[in-house]
């Protein structure tokens, strides 16, 4: 019987054959991420980030961070209880924003004719850097989970507002004033998704007058805490490492 | 022996070729797909009109008409408590300028009254160039869309010219193609510049997975040393440097547009228009649908409660015309509107004013089958619905909703 010996014999080589290796699978990573991560958050908050005149100050707010939280939280647990690397969030949440983004040229503004403006995704960057350098900081999925991620989703509407700001400048339109989103969404005709069909501005936070964000956003947070964790066991029992000890 | 990659290479080929010869632009909005029960008793459309046909980038056009919610509306339907007067076409090769019910705003939903009637209108303005087959529509909260006549038109011209300009309440005239566009993507390549810097500053420590997966096996429950203080400073700037962007940039632009109100989710309320029947009544004694002559053909006591004697002319239901061409005619508007010029004859002549009389009616057309109608026998809700329109002789309009139960004959 033959001795099996390695093909590596130099650090050199080593060093080679390591950086190989990221230059493999950090790509299939990463297309990996955005496929999966982008079906799953457009069969969550699909509509709210579609399009302009659902981003309102209730429904998009309190959905929008509670459903993006759980691949960064399984991730967070992949990348750092195993590689030390601090950048599942971002790494979840750009590779998110550049499929949304090939995805709103070619598909709503390239087959659709819906202007690009109608069509802009949630800026969801900041939250992830929270997140990240929350887990850096601490070195703690306890920390992170609790100040990270309530910090996630209160950041998420204001980070959002310099966006979507000016399409809440009001404007008077055969007699109805409309915010200019209302408009958008009125003036693009989408045979499938008629006005009644959006589910914002519903609920009973009547008794807070116009402050409804605050409200919203905390509770997203709130939720995201807890939604980090599963989510973070959900890492931990797909990220396990196993030995084939028979193929 | 079957040579598996041959037969795969085969099978895609003749597959692609397939699909490429058979591959067809879509050419309507399924208007057929629907049951018939529901198309005959939900929506009835008519005095569907499109001002113009063919129009250039920036044109206008105007669609007007009327429908009536039937009184007989099918028990697995929801009925129309949340509906949006919407036109149906292949994404927005039109602007929607505005939209009427009854003369008011159709900006928002509304309620509308079984057994009632209403008008509309559309304003709409060409976008880019299309041939396109667009239709009335109704969208219905849990029913979904009941689709009304639909028109080919046709836009020329470039969709660089269009423009579509409002003035906002605080003084600023913009144009909804492109407003806000320049500052969504500047802050988007802002933080995505950001994010890019995060990721390869890591991705740049050298070969990171399987040496660092290595290391932080070695390490064990001292794998956090692997991250140094200089890494943890730049984590707490990160942190602190994103927060107060993020504050900055809330405060700057609160400054920048002070006047901003919450996205409109109200609802409006619209009366129906008057009684369309002027008087007259009309209420199905019997109804057979007979597959081979492809004929409806129902008994109808009318009663005539008008000044005039009057006529039966038409018979519409689910977009499709049966005409009696002694009383009134039509023309099909397009190849795709169905109108059967001598499609309805009936026996039972003028009723006059007091008058009961009983009307034996016979609708015949391929449209039965080709818009598949004649499926109603085979429904859930085998019970059919339609408007009649009597004429006086000033051709005066009494429009009468009639249906009720359909017994097939088959042989």
């Amino acid at each position: 019987m033959g001795v099996v010996r390695s093909a590596i014999t130099t650090a050199e080589q080593q060093h080679r054959v390591y950086k190989a290796f990221d230059w493999i699978v950090i790509p299939i990573v990463v297309l990996v991420i955005i496929g999966a991560f982008h079906i799953h958050f457009m069969l969550t908050a699909g509509d709210w980030d579609f399009w302009i005149d659902w981003k309102d100050r209730r429904w998009w707010v309190t959905i929008t961070p509670i459903t993006l939280i759980f691949f960064p939280a399984a991730l967070h647990y992949l990348f750092w209880q195993h590689f030390r690397l601090p950048f599942g969030a971002t790494l979840c949440c750009a590779g998110l924003l550049a499929g949304e983004w090939v995805s709103r040229v070619v598909n709503f503004v390239g087959w659709a004719y819906y202007p690009l403006n109608m069509v802009v995704p949630a800026e969801i960057i900041p939250m992830a850097l929270v997140l990240d350098s929350v887990l850096l900081i601490s070195r703690s999925f306890l920390v992170t989970g609790v100040i990270g991620s309530m910090i996630w989703g209160l950041i998420f509407y204001p980070a959002n507002w310099a966006i979507i700001a000016p399409y809440h400048v009001p404007v008077e339109y055969n007699g109805n004033m409309m915010s200019i989103a209302d408009l958008m969404g009125y003036s693009y005709v989408r045979t499938g998704t008629p006005e009644y069909i959006r589910i914002i501005e519903e609920g009973t936070l009547r008794t807070f007058g116009e402050s409804v964000v605050p409200v919203s956003a905390f509770f997203a947070g709130f939720i995201s805490v807890f939604a980090y964790f599963i989510w973070v066991g959900i890492g931990k029992a797909l990220a396990k490492t196993i030995w084939v000890k028979k193929l | 022996m079957l040579n598996l990659k041959k037969t795969i290479a085969i099978l895609v080929a003749a597959i692609s070729i397939v699909v490429a010869v058979y591959a067809a632009p879509v050419m309507a909005h399924g208007e057929k797909s629907q049951a018939a029960y529901l198309r005959m008793r939900t929506l009835l459309w008519y005095d569907v009109e499109v001002s113009t046909t063919k129009l250039m980038v920036n044109d206008e056009l105007v669609m007007t008409g009327k429908f009536y919610w039937f009184y007989d509306w099918p028990a697995n339907i929801a009925k129309p408590e949340v509906a949006f007067l919407n036109i149906g076409i292949p994404g927005p090769v039109f602007v929607r300028k505005a939209s009427y019910i009854n003369g008011v705003s159709g900006v928002n939903s509304t309620r509308f009254d079984i057994g009632s009637t209403y008008e509309f209108k559309v304003v709409l303005k060409a976008r880019r160039a299309a041939r396109i087959h667009m239709h009335a529509l109704m969208n219905v909260k849990k029913a979904g869309p009941l689709i009304g006549p639909g028109r080919w038109v046709e836009v020329t011209g470039d969709m660089a010219d269009f423009s579509n300009e409002v003035t906002t309440l605080t003084g600023e005239t913009i144009d909804l193609e492109t407003y806000g566009l320049q500052n969504s993507i500047r802050w988007h390549v802002f933080w995505g510049v950001v994010a890019a810097a995060w990721l390869l500053y890591w991705l740049f420590q050298g070969p990171i997975l399987i040496p660092r997966y290595k290391k932080v096996k070695l390490l064990g429950e001292n794998a956090d040393d692997m991250i140094t203080s200089t890494q943890r400073t730049i984590g707490l700037v990160l942190l602190i440097g994103t927060v107060v962007v993020v504050t900055w940039s809330y405060y700057d632009t609160q400054a920048k547009y002070p006047i901003t109100i919450p996205l409109q989710s109200g609802r409006t309320n619209i009366p129906p228009l008057p009684d369309t029947t002027l008087g007259v009544r009309a209420e199905v004694v019997d109804a057979r649908y007979r597959v081979s002559g492809r004929a409806l053909e129902f008994s109808v006591n009318v009663t005539n409660n008008t000044n005039s004697p009057i006529r039966l002319g038409e018979f519409t239901s689910a977009n499709i015309r049966w005409m009696n061409p002694d009383v009134s005619t039509a023309e099909p508007a397009d190849s795709h509107d169905p109108v059967a010029t001598n499609g309805l004859k009936y026996e039972g002549g003028i009723v006059y004013p007091g008058e009961t009389k009983l009307l034996k009616v016979t609708c015949t057309d391929a449209a039965w089958e080709t818009h598949r109608l004649a499926k109603v026998v085979y429904d859930p809700d085998s019970r059919f619905g339609g408007l009649l329109f009597f004429f006086d002789n000033e051709n005066k309009r009494s429009i009468v909703a009639i249906g009720g139960p359909l017994v097939p004959v088959f042989i």
